[in-house]
């Protein structure tokens, strides 16, 4: 019944905190929105498209059918139009085309804004090598005649593509062997941000333990004969439900909202008791170490700084933010010492992967072991402070 | 009900101890009113005696094991965002009260304290005087054998404080012991029964306050310098003894002979004394002068 009461008060308090349901609630179903909008045209499979200028200093044929080429590709503006990137090719384009020497002069050069996103120059690079390629075997084709100065350019265009152009056949594979359709974004960001939301309950955790500690309600607790783990339970379950209502509240939302919006839906793969026990393992997970940073809190000043910072560096170097597979070699082993790290790669065999309970066990696992060390740390430290609550209240 | 024997208490890393041989005898009914200056022990006193902290040394006995303490501390201790109702019911959860003696405990608490037409109200937006009253009935919502007050009343209205003086006082007449700290000295005097005093850890005072207030033949004086020789053997002669205060000293007369006898030695005196009060004292007299003018 003890247990019962407590469970209902934190319910209660945590009810009646708006910046508490604001950070759990509203503040990941904020990020699953928005980045589902960010990543809209990702979704939907077809990449955004970069525009440059294009500076070309001859007026040959190979440099008319470059920029043929290059348009197949990029948006390419006017010369003095104000663009983030510049293609120049160079007065002798053409015998730098055909150059054969160990150190090749540069046929094109490109110019980026500084601020010019890695994507960005990605595409445009590969576009410009593309182009170029293009060129040099329209330039080979011409000169063994088997295309005609006759031909207008779109036709030259049109045999040189027929001869470059791959169809890729792209698939995903479950960790099965199966082959699954490819994943949407939705798939990929919700989750991330998902967790970052359930870790949160550090902050509302540390800050009532603290006020209870100053109030005197915990003196009050602890001199009813209350035992130190029904307190630390009655701490920990509150949370650890929420935890579970945060889970299911974001994946549904992720499920229904989002194709409302004309977004890409999450697509709920994977078995069901896989979702239960990811759920469960990431919410003891959260909520253990809430425990662990509440007991260790003075002030509320840390409870704010302690609680927001661990949960940010942890997202950090765990592919919250960035994902890991971007990251060097190096970080991705930093990211494989977070619990957000593990909690997503769960998520991530489920959504994408089409997972069962055996694909997230190895996750599972290292989250309930987690969950069991912080515990442990956070009673003994909780015990501590406990024993040492004079009639005064304040320690 | 419950015996100190010689307890001693020393904070983790402290050189001095907070409590230094105390020694007292609590019984069923008593109001013991604990006064003394801060750092006296009340604090500390009420901690050992809610078995938050154990003595360094000596022994409480409790004349039953498993007794029950109720807690109204200085503090506010309660929930803000829930309502008076609400902390009332979570609170006769954690006392693990049911049933019939929940509801009656309840109501009994909300009765005493007057706290009926604002059962819906969150903590937080009530006024000082309603928090502290709220905080006073969580305390006593319990069934206890040993209730501690601690500042209970401050920032409470003169109705409202009268109000719970006879929640206190209903509570000792029901056999209940209750500790009682305030530094409002008339409240104190006007519902103890037994007064405490205490000062750097040692207990000055232990005497029953309706002996002090019925026993008209109080001499306190103090003396300039030391006692005069010839007043120790005229106390011995008279069969009085000579409690030592803070400044001064106290003694208990049994009549007016006595006091002429006394009251003929003193103005034969040259060196008079520097202040003598004789009569029944008020206890913030008595305090004053035990506790050397400390409040």
């Amino acid at each position: 019944m003890r247990l019962w009461a407590l469970l209902g008060k934190e319910w209660r308090l945590l009810r009646r905190d708006l910046h508490a349901v604001a950070v759990l609630f509203l503040m990941p179903l904020t990020f699953v929105l928005l980045m589902a909008f960010a990543l809209s045209d990702l979704n939907a499979g077809v990449p955004a498209s970069a525009s440059v200028n294009l500076k070309q200093l001859a007026d040959d044929h190979n440099s008319r059918f470059f920029a043929a080429a290059l348009q197949q590709q990029l948006t390419v503006l006017a010369d003095d139009t104000a663009s983030a990137v510049s293609v120049i090719t160079s007065a002798d384009f053409t015998e730098l085309l055909q150059q054969d020497s160990d150190t090749p002069t540069p046929q094109v050069q490109l110019l980026f804004a500084a601020s010019t996103p890695p994507v960005l120059r990605q595409q445009v690079r590969s576009a410009v090598t593309l182009a170029l390629a293009q060129t040099r075997l329209q330039a080979f084709l011409r000169a063994n005649q088997m295309l005609s100065d006759e031909q207008s350019l779109a036709e030259q265009l049109t045999i040189v593509r027929q001869q470059t152009d791959s169809t890729l056949d792209e698939q995903d594979q479950g960790s099965q062997g199966q082959l699954l359709p490819q994943a949407n974004a939705s798939q990929h960001s919700v989750p991330a941000w998902l967790i970052f939301g359930m870790f949160f309950v550090m902050l509302p955790m540390a800050n009532t333990l603290l006020s209870e500690q100053q109030s005197g309600t915990l003196l009050r607790l602890k001199s009813a004969g209350l035992p130190p783990l029904t307190l630390a339970l009655g701490k920990c379950l509150p949370y650890f439900l929420i935890n579970l209502l945060q889970f299911s509240l974001l994946l549904a939302v992720s499920y229904w909202l989002l194709p409302l919006l004309g977004l890409a839906p999450l697509q709920l793969n994977g078995s069901p008791a896989a979702y239960l026990l990811l759920a469960c393992s990431i919410a003891l997970c959260s909520s253990s170490f809430g425990f662990f940073i509440a007991s260790l809190v003075r002030s509320n000043e840390q409870a704010l700084m302690l609680s927001g910072g661990c949960n940010i560096i942890l997202a950090a170097i765990g592919g919250v933010m960035v994902p890991k597979a971007v990251m060097p070699e190096a970080m991705q082993q930093v990211a494989a010492l977070s619990p957000m790290s593990w909690a997503l790669d769960g998520c991530l065999a489920l959504l994408t992967g089409h997972g069962s309970i055996a694909d997230i066990t190895p996750a599972a696992v290292k989250l309930l072991l987690f969950a069991c060390v912080s515990f442990v740390l956070a009673y003994f430290i909780f015990q501590y402070k406990l024993s040492r609550i004079k009639w005064t209240a304040l320690y | 009900m419950l015996e100190l024997s010689a307890v001693h208490y020393v904070y983790p890393g402290a050189d001095v101890a907070a409590l230094q041989n105390i020694s007292l005898s609590l019984h069923a009914g008593d109001i013991v009113g604990v006064l003394g200056p801060n750092g006296a022990g009340k604090t500390t006193l009420f901690s050992l005696l809610s078995g938050l902290t154990q003595p360094s040394q000596g022994q409480l006995r409790w004349q039953h094991n498993a007794i029950q303490v109720g807690l109204v501390p200085q503090h506010l201790a309660f929930y803000g965002q829930l309502s008076i109702a609400e902390n009332l019911a979570f609170f006769a959860d954690i006392y693990q009260l049911t049933g019939a003696l929940r509801q009656q405990q309840i109501q009994l608490v909300i009765a005493a304290c007057d706290l009926g037409s604002r059962l819906q109200q969150r903590a937080a937006t009530l006024s000082g005087g309603w928090q502290r009253r709220l905080n006073f009935a969580i305390g006593i919502l319990r069934p206890a054998e040993l209730y501690l007050f601690d500042e209970a009343t401050v920032g409470v209205d003169a109705q409202s404080r009268q109000q719970l003086l006879a929640a206190v006082q209903q509570l000792a007449a029901a056999g209940k012991t209750l500790l009682y700290t305030s530094h409002y000295l008339q409240e104190t005097e006007q519902i103890a029964n037994r007064i405490l005093i205490l000062q750097q850890g040692k207990l000055l005072l232990d005497t029953a306050l309706n002996q002090l207030a019925a026993n008209s033949r109080q001499l306190m004086l103090q003396w300039p310098q030391q006692a005069p020789a010839g007043w120790a053997p005229l106390l011995a002669e008279l069969g009085l003894t000579s409690t030592l205060l803070a400044k001064g000293e106290l003694i208990a007369l049994q009549n007016e002979q006595q006091w002429a006898r006394l009251q003929q030695f003193i103005v034969m005196q040259t060196g008079q004394p520097l202040w003598l009060h004789y009569g029944p004292p008020s206890l913030e007299q008595l305090y004053l002068h035990v506790s050397g003018g400390q409040l």
